[in-house]
């Protein structure tokens, strides 16, 4: 069922629930004279027949009998103190000893003060619920990760950011990153792993991958997180882009990135970058490094924003769709996509190879994407991607090995404000539960590497989730037909937010990197 | 799959609309009246309704049962359904002791949050109830009675004994019975 109509049957059970809750049933007694037919008063109605003795008989199926001088029926009698007279059973009851006949009308009385109660209950109530089932998911968003340098500095730029697309716990996910450093065999690695927004973030496991670097070359991560050895990266001898020669840009992994402006009539516009690679022959692959503009953030933001007051209930439907609400709650994420990759060699046709899909605008990322060469000519290499979704840092061909099982490394020590923080090192080992920290919080996780004669290439694996945090100056943005736009038709709210996102594109880079929080 | 936290609030909402909705078991009393007098000074009296008769209304009251004249009450109002305005303040205040706790021990369950915090985050839920419990009363209040003039034929229908009283029986002999509406 799409989205939209999830949302319009539970706002339709909800409303049905309020009228129900509103409409409070009673009763409105009306009497007769003892004289069938009594007026409004099927005979399967309830009757009460009030005796000149005082006595009650309340019939339940009943009928006149005789010449209409006599009432049967199944019932209850009672005293005049209203004890019961004797079992239920059958009664014959002549008319000239009934004072009255009674009969009731079941009506409604509504009342307002009876919505607000079963509104409050259902709201908070089901908060309240929710919250005393999952903690950690109403109270405690993507981690980043510094490795510190051998003299224990921590650099600028973090390596990684951890599970970027997991922004509900029904979209908990394991992330790997490549660190893009190495280190000796033996020596101690401190990575630092921070909370720098306005995020409650829980982290089940945080893992060091190490493996031995071959001589002169790189280990690097494929699409399937398997882990492949290359023993050279070549630079593409030729790049072509919409604005021209792009092969300086793209030639290493040294953080000057090629970007593209995203498109003013609609965020989804694709834009194709051509390569050519020497020929070769044997397991090959293309090495994408790159990582996401702000658009993607943007887009989270915004649809935040235009969830508004509604984004506690809005987070709690994703966690009761599962991960196929989830995905679909991504919808503008999926139709920007990745970075889709396809070879071709001398005049054979192109063939696709994977994609690139790294989430996150913070921390790039390096992957390669295997394929088998032929040697028959020339390589080309083509990149579909979103325009100015991306800051492609790398494109390089990477003669591949056989994948590689790295060292698989727990934290040795976790600390906190200097202190050693044993639970923290618990709940990341077992895994069973989550390590979760707030805006500004920062742990050290210390892992040692194992002997190895060749350097240690380094991957980060994280596993987790978070939640974003409403912001009080998002609130003024709140529309619900937007943000129903957003989830039911992503790509129409893509090109109604393009003119929008292009009047802040130039600053968002800046903004962003200010507004990292830290204590 | 539907989380756990979903489906209690979902009984409990049941529960709720169940209990305003629900035909109830046949009625075999009379209802509950609280006579307003026209005297200011003088108390309001709650009972059961017991009959209209002899220009008097019998009321079985705490104090057993006693007949007023119609010239000196100045309303009648006839009890209509059970979720009264004190019904509703009762809900805010259990609901939000309930909520307010569930919540604040839901958060100091997890690591590292503020025990202080989390206390103010369940005050603020259980003041939320309670104000709305507060808020609904009067409402509630208005809806479960209906305001009935003494000397109106409309009473009888509510009376336990709306022939009015039988021959030979002494009203004081109708004290029996369940404790008398408060």
């Amino acid at each position: 069922m799409e989205e939209g109509g999830r949302h319009r049957n539970a706002a339709s059970v909800a409303l049905a629930l309020l009228a129900c809750g509103c409409a409070i049933g009673v009763r409105e007694p009306q009497l007769h004279e003892p004289v069938v037919p009594f007026t409004a008063a099927p005979a399967d109605s309830e009757l009460k027949v009030h005796m000149k003795s005082g006595e009650l008989v309340v019939l339940r199926h009943w009928q006149a009998a005789g010449s209409g001088d006599r009432l049967t029926g199944e019932g209850q009698a009672y005293t005049v103190t209203r004890e019961k007279r004797g079992a239920p059973g059958r009664h014959d009851i002549a008319l000239a000893e009934v004072a009255l006949v009674e009969t009731n009308s079941p009506e409604t009385v509504t009342s307002a003060g009876l919505a607000i109660i079963v509104a409050t209950t259902t709201v908070l109530g089901g908060i309240t619920g929710y919250c005393a089932i999952n903690p950690k998911g109403c109270f405690g968003s993507c981690p980043t990760f510094y490795v510190l340098t051998l003299d224990g500095r921590e650099p600028e730029r973090p390596q990684a950011e951890g599970f970027s697309e997991s922004i509900a716990r029904v979209l908990e996910a394991r992330d790997l990153d490549a660190l893009e450093v190495a280190r000796p065999g033996g020596t101690d690695v401190a990575i630092v792993m921070r909370n720098e927004a306005l995020e409650t973030h829980a982290v089940r496991r945080v893992r060091l991958l190490a493996a031995p670097r071959p001589p002169g070359g790189r280990v690097l991560a494929g699409a399937d997180d398997r882990l492949y050895p290359a023993r050279a990266l070549l630079p593409p001898l030729e790049c072509l882009a919409p604005e021209g020669d792009c092969r300086e840009a793209l030639a290493a992994t040294d953080g000057t990135a090629r970007v593209s402006p995203a498109d003013g009539g609609d965020l989804a516009t694709r834009e194709v970058v051509e390569l050519v690679f020497p020929a070769g022959r044997g397991s090959r692959g293309v090495a994408v490094a790159a990582r996401q503009t702000l658009l993607s953030t943007f887009l989270f933001y915004q649809t935040m924003a235009y969830v508004g007051r509604s984004a506690g209930e809005f987070l709690a439907t994703l966690e009761r769709g599962g991960p196929e609400a989830g995905r679909r709650a991504l919808g503008m994420a999926r139709v920007l996509g990745g970075i889709d990759v396809e070879v071709a060699e001398g005049d054979s046709p192109w063939r696709a190879i994977g994609s690139f899909d790294e989430a996150g605008p913070i921390a790039g990322d390096r992957r390669v994407l295997p394929f088998e060469a032929s040697g028959s000519g020339p390589l080309r290499v083509r990149l579909r991607l979103t325009r100015g979704h991306w800051r492609l840092d790398s494109v390089t061909l990477a003669d591949l090995g056989e994948p590689v099982l790295p060292f698989r490394l727990e934290p040795l020590f976790v600390e906190r404000g200097g202190q050693r923080d044993e639970g923290a090192r618990t709940r990341l080992l077992e895994g069973a539960r989550h390590v979760v920290t707030h805006p500004g919080d920062a742990y050290r996780l210390t892992f040692r590497l194992p002997p190895s004669e060749q350097p240690l290439e380094l991957f980060l694996e994280s596993e987790g989730f978070y939640y974003e945090w409403m912001r009080g100056e998002w609130l003024a943005e709140e529309d619900s037909a937007m943000a129903a736009l957003a989830l039911v038709d992503p790509a129409g709210a893509l090109r109604r937010l393009a003119p929008a996102y292009k009047t802040q594109e130039g600053r968002l880079e800046q903004a962003f990197w200010a507004s990292r929080f830290r204590k | 799959m539907r989380r756990p936290g979903s489906a209690s609030a979902a009984v409990a909402l049941a529960a709720l609309v169940a209990w305003g909705c629900a035909a109830r078991s046949p009625e075999v009393y009379g209802r509950t009246v609280t006579l307003i007098p026209v005297e200011s000074s003088a108390p309001k009296v709650k009972g059961e309704l017991l009959a209209v008769d002899q220009q008097r209304l019998w009321v079985r009251t705490k104090d057993g049962v006693r007949d007023f004249a119609p010239a000196s009450v100045r309303e009648v109002r006839v009890r209509r359904h059970n979720l009264t305005g004190g019904w509703a303040r009762r809900w805010g205040l259990v609901g939000g002791l309930v909520s307010g706790v569930a919540l604040t021990a839901s958060c100091s369950s997890v690591e590292g949050n503020d025990v202080g915090g989390c206390a103010a985050v369940g005050g603020v839920t259980a003041g939320l109830w309670a104000l709305v419990g507060f808020l609904a009363a009067p409402s509630l209040e208005a809806s479960s009675q209906l305001s009935v003039d003494p000397g109106s034929a409309r009473l009888k229908p509510y009376a336990r004994l709306p022939a009015g009283l039988p021959k030979d029986l002494a009203p004081a002999s109708l004290e029996q019975g369940p404790p008398a509406p408060k």
